[in-house]
């Protein structure tokens, strides 16, 4: 391009090394760091420990104290077969000092917003409380799929006779107990929760894990 | 807009005030919109994303303002960026330390207070230019204007998508009012995006037209008062002739004497020379 055809806007352009180039790079350091200091301390304050915090909801399920419930890294498996995630595991210590059961920290893809995060406890394959831990679903709607009332129907479900781990359909989730009208993406994303959590189990069991 | 943002920082209050109904971010401005359509689904939800954007918008003004003549010009929207997500940072972690179900509910537009063009907005446009009080009442007042837009498209959507009322949980409390059978017969999509738009919409025409009218009703006060006004207080000029016009009245009626005609003599004679002043 000729240099008379150009707009002249380089021109007008101030050079990137100007003089006052420092005092811009002094400030925009200064606050950050100032920022970094005091969001460093804030973190420390109030930052919330998500194993502790399974681990304490779980020990308030079964009454118990939060040192009896363990994460155990053992009992991670790989999800990728299934439509959610196995997020963490935790082993569940009986009076007599033997594991009493399994805690999976699961999530379920598909939801209306995300995915939705469940805490699925286990005893010997069958589902003895399920709660929910972190979700972003309509309260009016989705929300009422993961009310603990509604989530309570999968307690007694046997995991072990599960063999379906793929991603649920609608229709399945029609078919599902805890089924609401207008809430079929959420009730999808508790299926494959549980799915996974199945998965996890049955995978643990067959591996001698447990 | 312009009016908008060139304020009287005369009065305190109406800075306040400004925010709050003239200038109102949600309904007259039109700005912030994703997170108006997509929080507004309860009242509750919209509270909470109200009162951390309030926070937000008064600390990074404050601060902005502190720092006005400091920033340099060409780095201050860069500045203003790290100062409004240092303030959104901490919010979020307070609420995920203190109210984690507002936090899972207000989810990716808590930390996209960030890039929300109303607080962006006012700390380019109000805070970098004005004093730190007055930065400080403008982001208060435009807060609370953006809360009471949220809260009450959300009271709106909720009552209609839902048949409930301000439904929320705060740490292990939960409190609001289930309305009877309404939640079995509410229609949902007033709950979905498309009943936010449709809520939007209904509610910034019928602003729109109490706006409107207002502002009406004000201009022909004004004009009525303007008019009472002027005839009220004649011109001199007018008097002037008025009683030149009954002297000469009286003076043709035949009831001529010398006052009269004196009056009317005199009368004119002022009426002429006030109006050579003119």
């Amino acid at each position: 391009m000729p240099d008379e055809v150009r707009d002249g806007a380089a021109a007008k352009r101030k050079p990137v090394f100007h003089k006052d180039i420092f005092a811009c790079i002094i400030v925009l350091v200064a606050i950050a760091l100032v920022a970094g200091v005091l969001l460093g301390a804030l973190n420390y304050l109030t930052y919330v420990d998500p194993d502790a915090a399974i681990a304490a909801e779980v020990a308030g399920i079964y009454g118990i104290g939060s040192d009896k419930v363990t994460s155990d890294a053992s009992l991670a498996v790989d999800s990728s077969a299934t439509a959610g995630e196995v997020l963490g595991a935790f082993r569940i210590a009986g009076e007599d000092g033997g594991t009493r059961g399994v805690a999976y920290y699961v999530s379920g893809t598909g939801a209306y917003k995300g995915t939705v995060e469940l805490v699925v406890c286990v005893e010997d394959g069958i589902v003895t409380a399920i709660s929910v831990y972190s979700h972003s679903e309509t309260a009016s709607m989705g929300g009422k799929v993961l009310k603990d009332e509604n989530l309570a129907k999968f307690v007694g479900t046997d995991l072990s006779e599960m063999t379906d781990y793929g991603s649920s359909g609608s229709n399945d989730a029609k078919e599902s107990d805890i089924y609401i009208t207008s809430a079929t993406l959420t009730t999808r994303a508790v299926l494959n929760a549980v799915r996974t959590a199945a998965y996890a189990w049955n995978t643990c069991v067959a591996e001698g894990r447990i | 807009m312009s009016k908008a943002l060139t304020l009287d920082p005369k009065g305190k209050g109406r800075i306040v005030a400004n925010g709050i109904f003239a200038s109102n971010p949600v309904f007259r401005l039109v700005l912030g919109m994703c997170p108006t359509l997509a929080i507004s689904t309860s009242a509750f939800n919209g509270l909470g994303m109200g009162i951390a954007a309030t926070v937000v918008l008064v600390c990074s003004n404050l601060l902005v303002s502190l720092l006005r003549k400091v920033i340099p010009d060409r780095v201050r929207i860069p500045a203003y960026v790290l100062i409004i997500a240092t303030f959104v940072t901490m919010v979020e972690m307070l609420l995920r330390k203190f109210v984690p179900a507002l936090y899972d509910a207000l989810g990716i537009y808590l930390p996209l207070i960030v890039v929300n063009c109303i607080i962006l907005a006012r700390a380019e446009a109000f805070a970098s230019q004005n004093g730190v009080g007055d930065s400080v009442l403008d982001g208060l007042g435009m807060g609370l204007g953006f809360t009471l837009a949220l809260v009450l498209l959300g009271f709106i959507r909720e009552f209609l998508g839902a048949g409930t009322v301000f439904v929320g949980e705060l740490g292990d409390a939960s409190f609001g009012l289930v309305l009877g059978d309404m939640p079995d017969y509410a229609m949902s999509v007033f709950v979905l995006p498309a009943g936010g738009f449709l809520t939007l919409g209904l509610v910034m025409a019928a602003i729109n037209a109490i706006s409107a009218k207002a502002e009406k009703d004000r201009q022909s006060k004004c004009a009525a008062a303007a008019e009472e006004t002027f005839a009220e207080q004649p011109t001199p000029a007018t008097a002037g002739a008025n009683d030149g016009a009954e002297a000469a009245a009286a003076i043709s009626e035949g009831e001529g004497n010398a006052d009269g005609a004196d009056k009317g003599a005199e009368a004119t004679k002022a009426r002429d020379a006030e109006g050579g002043d003119e």
